[in-house]
């Protein structure tokens, strides 16, 4: 078999590796935050704390960020959730990885609540954005990790809990 | 499949409030009008909101006065709104806006869309739970493709034209796609195929497949070469190292390779000396190899490991109908934090002095958390997703063996060379093994493993075709409409029948029934009078309804709607759908008729009073409280007279 056979997806470049991810809360803290400002910027309220817990397990998979990434933002998460027809073993992986990842959330949410890019409703379990504009110029990588995250906010933000949980498989 | 409507709902084209016609659970909804009230176009703007693929709703003063219709569902997922924009003059439209949660407010105006057709369709499905398999692996047969939610409409409508219709029994069988559609799935429904019948029949073709491949393997030499080929390849790239051979393109098929390495074996080498470049090229493979097997196995394993999330999520789930009610670790946010604070591990504290903020919080996101949950676990099937990784790993595998083996010879060369030193003798000692392997090829069965494997897929082959056996899927058949026939036997002397005794049989193959009356069976048509052809119509799909409930979770909807039942009561001037012009619920009923029709309701009450599992049943009709009042179960929900219709007048005047 020859090299120029191969047909498989390589990861982008630039790709952080798992350890890098999983010890950089900074990133998890622009990642949340993004989904914060997007949800704002569709309806100038609070986020649902448990929504930023499925953000990184949405956004930091590549299979998964690929999918939001070729998703129109009009079309909403109905059209992302349909994109897993036939695979939905992979739709149903987000509720493992969130699982996985809540440590990396909670320690994410703590860097962006310490640097003031997050404050905490604790009454209403909700988080606001103290800012919704202003984002660094990031790697290609990164970039499209944050305007994913941006669009998952957005994409929440026109639907109730109960249906984007259930949409998502996730049980709360 | 718990699956109840709680409003019908109209918005108007020119604003305002939206007209919503509220419905109870579990009880038998009568919606009592004149004509021309709209009470047929209940079922046509029902079946629309779920996903129709044409719009049935009466061209005319409705679809003027109303911009979108919608129904609000009570699930075992939560209360649903599923509201379609008016097509217009478009002959599909696709706009649909859905609202889940744990319980539904109807929103005064409907924006946009939020879904289109497809994935209201997609959402049905796993509601229902039913399989995603195809009924045969050939996606070219149509009228084969999985079972889907809108098929099992036809088990819950029974509008005015087919009510008492003595040649059509169910809803849209009166085309010859539906009537294919029903016959195929039938057997489904009523239990006879399973899911793991399909999915037996989804892997059998896979088996055949494969078989026919290997077959082919076994038959030609030339496709055994994948395994010999890799050998050859990296025999051919030492030789060429070894200035044995010169270079050139290396071959891919077996005999080339094999007519090379004799022509090399066979000549005598006066000067072996290996060339720089020959061994650039050795180091270029190996690490395309290696790269290859690492890529083959992370994809295997990324197989393996969604597999056994598959298994462990069939084996801790309950099975619900076809679907899974999964079992999984919440993610239980509020515990985990205050278990988390308890253990001093929390970011939290640096900016909360006090534990009774994250008390507050804890609490907070535990109500979320306890509103979500007031419905079960979700629901999935993945019948098809297990059979396609299972495709995949073994596709995976297989190309990973042989990256693997044709890898693991030129690395043992390569460390043989390594420990060699003297080139020479190395490419003489080459040369020694070289023509031992080739006389080792020529007396090796190398056909064996490729039998054992052809062994093993055969003997799987049987194992699934008596997994699919005809003999026993029609001996399950027979079972469940004998069951059913025992069930229509309880309900007919009820009703107004003329053979309350004789047998009831649902024909499958002429999806009609079959009465069994002194020893010859007649069919619906060959059967007068419209009061017979009501009675087996009502008896039949009552029966099929308490049939599904005796299966926890079947997937077909508990629900009945029926418009128009007392229609072959009706003096003749009135029966004439809704197009007469009188408002009236004043027909002139005759006592027996009152009698006959009062039987259909009472009937109808007792069984939703008794059902084994939720069922809701809606009828729409002229006759009014005088024909079904005070019957046990029976409740008016509407009433549409004296100016009081569907759609508002208000709506319909000139501004």
């Amino acid at each position: 078999m020859d090299q120029t056979e191969h047909t498989h997806v390589t990861p982008p470049p630039y790709s952080l590796s798992i350890v890098e991810v999983v010890q950089n809360p900074g990133l998890g803290a622009t990642l949340i935050w993004s989904a914060t400002s997007g949800h704002y910027t569709e309806v100038a309220a609070a986020f649902p704390l448990h929504l930023a817990f499925l953000v990184l397990p949405m956004v930091l998979h590549f299979k998964t960020r690929s999918i939001i990434s070729d998703t129109y933002k009009s079309s909403g998460l109905a059209k992302f959730a349909f994109k897993f027809k036939g695979h939905e073993d992979d739709l149903l992986a987000i509720h493992t990885r969130a699982l996985l990842l809540r440590t990396l959330t909670l320690d994410s949410l703590s860097a962006a609540f310490a640097s003031n890019l997050l404050s905490l409703d604790y009454t209403n379990a909700s988080v606001l954005p103290t800012r919704v504009r202003g984002r660094p110029p990031q790697t290609q990588n990164i970039e499209s990790m944050l305007d994913a995250a941006t669009k998952l906010g957005h994409w929440f933000a026109r639907l109730p809990l109960r249906q984007i949980t259930s949409m998502l498989r996730v049980e709360l | 499949m718990y699956f109840q409507i709680l409003k019908l709902v109209l918005w108007p084209r020119k604003g305002g409030e939206p007209r919503v016609v509220p419905f109870e659970r579990n009880v038998v909804n009568v919606i009592s009008g004149g004509s021309k009230t709209g009470k047929s176009a209940v079922i046509p703007i029902i079946d629309y909101c779920l996903g129709s693929e044409h719009c049935a709703i009466p061209v005319g003063k409705i679809r003027q006065a109303c911009n979108w219709f919608g129904v609000v569902v009570d699930t075992s997922d939560g209360e649903i709104l599923f509201a379609r924009r008016e097509p217009g003059d478009v002959r599909r439209q696709g706009d649909f806006f859905v609202l889940q949660d744990t319980t539904i407010s109807v929103p005064h105006t409907i924006a946009d869309k939020s879904h289109s057709r497809e994935e209201v369709k997609e959402l049905l499905n796993r509601l229902s739970g039913l399989s995603n398999l195809r009924f045969e692996a050939d996606p070219d047969v149509g009228y084969k493709a999985r079972v889907g939610f809108r098929d099992l409409m036809a088990f819950v409508f029974q509008p005015q034209n087919i009510v008492a219709n003595p040649d059509v029994l169910f809803f849209k069988a009166d085309t010859t796609e539906h009537r294919e559609r029903l016959k195929t799935i039938l057997p489904y429904v009523l239990g006879a195929v399973t899911p793991r019948t399909l999915a037996a029949r989804q892997e059998l073709v896979q088996v055949q497949r494969q078989l026919k491949r290997l077959s082919a393997d076994l038959r030609s030499i030339e496709s055994t070469a994948d395994r010999w080929a890799a050998d050859g390849r990296s025999w051919l790239q030492q030789a060429i190292e070894l200035g044995l051979a010169r270079e050139s393109r290396i071959p891919d098929s077996w005999p080339e390779i094999l007519h090379q390495l004799r022509a090399i074996a066979n000549v005598t080498h006066p000067s072996v000396a290996p060339t720089v470049r020959g061994a650039e090229s050795t180091i270029r493979r190996i690490a395309s190899l290696r790269e290859e097997v690492r890529r083959l196995s992370s994809e295997a394993t990324d197989h393996r490991q969604r597999l056994a999330e598959i298994h462990q999520l069939t084996e801790s789930s309950n099975q619900f109908g076809g679907a899974l009610e999964l079992q999984r670790e919440r993610l239980a946010l509020s515990t985990w934090l205050r278990d988390r604070f308890e253990e001093q591990d929390t970011p939290f504290e640096r900016r909360a002095a006090d534990s009774a903020l994250i008390e507050r919080l804890c609490s907070a996101l535990g109500s979320i958390e306890l509103q979500v949950r007031t419905q079960p676990m979700v629901r999935n099937t993945l019948d098809k997703e297990e059979i396609e990784r299972k495709a995949a790993l073994g596709a995976a595998l297989e190309r990973l063996a042989g990256a693997k083996k044709e890898l693991a010879v030129y690395e043992r060369s390569t460390a043989e060379a390594k420990a060699a030193g003297d080139r020479l003798a190395f490419a003489e000692r080459f040369l020694g093994k070289l023509e031992q392997a080739i006389s080792q090829y020529d007396d090796a069965d190398h056909t064996q493993p490729l039998r054992n494997e052809i062994a093993a897929l055969s003997a799987r082959e049987v194992a699934l075709r008596y997994e699919i056996d005809d003999q026993s899927i029609r001996r399950k058949l027979d079972q469940a409409l004998d069951e059913i026939e025992r069930l229509t036997g309880r309900l007919v002397p009820d009703l107004d029948g003329e053979w309350k005794t004789s047998p009831v049989r649902l024909n499958i193959q002429e999806l009609s029934v079959e009465v069994d009356r002194e020893g010859r069976k007649h069919f619906l048509w060959e059967i007068g009078s419209g009061a017979n052809w009501l009675a087996y119509h009502i008896a039949i799909t009552v029966a099929l309804q308490q049939f599904f409930a005796r299966k926890p979770h079947h997937e077909v909807p508990g629900l009945l709607v029926y418009d128009q039942p007392s229609q072959v009561y009706f003096p003749k001037r009135a029966s004439e759908t809704d197009d007469d012009n009188s408002d009236d619920g004043g027909v002139d009923w005759r006592d027996e008729d009152i009698e006959a029709v009062r039987a259909v309701f009472a009937l109808l009450g007792r069984v939703v009073t008794d059902a084994k599992a939720p069922l809701q049943v809606i009828v729409l009709d002229h006759a009014d409280g005088e024909v079904w009042g005070d019957l046990p179960g029976v409740q008016l929900c509407d009433r549409w007279r004296d100016g009081e219709k569907l759609v508002p007048v208000a709506w319909l005047e000139e501004d």
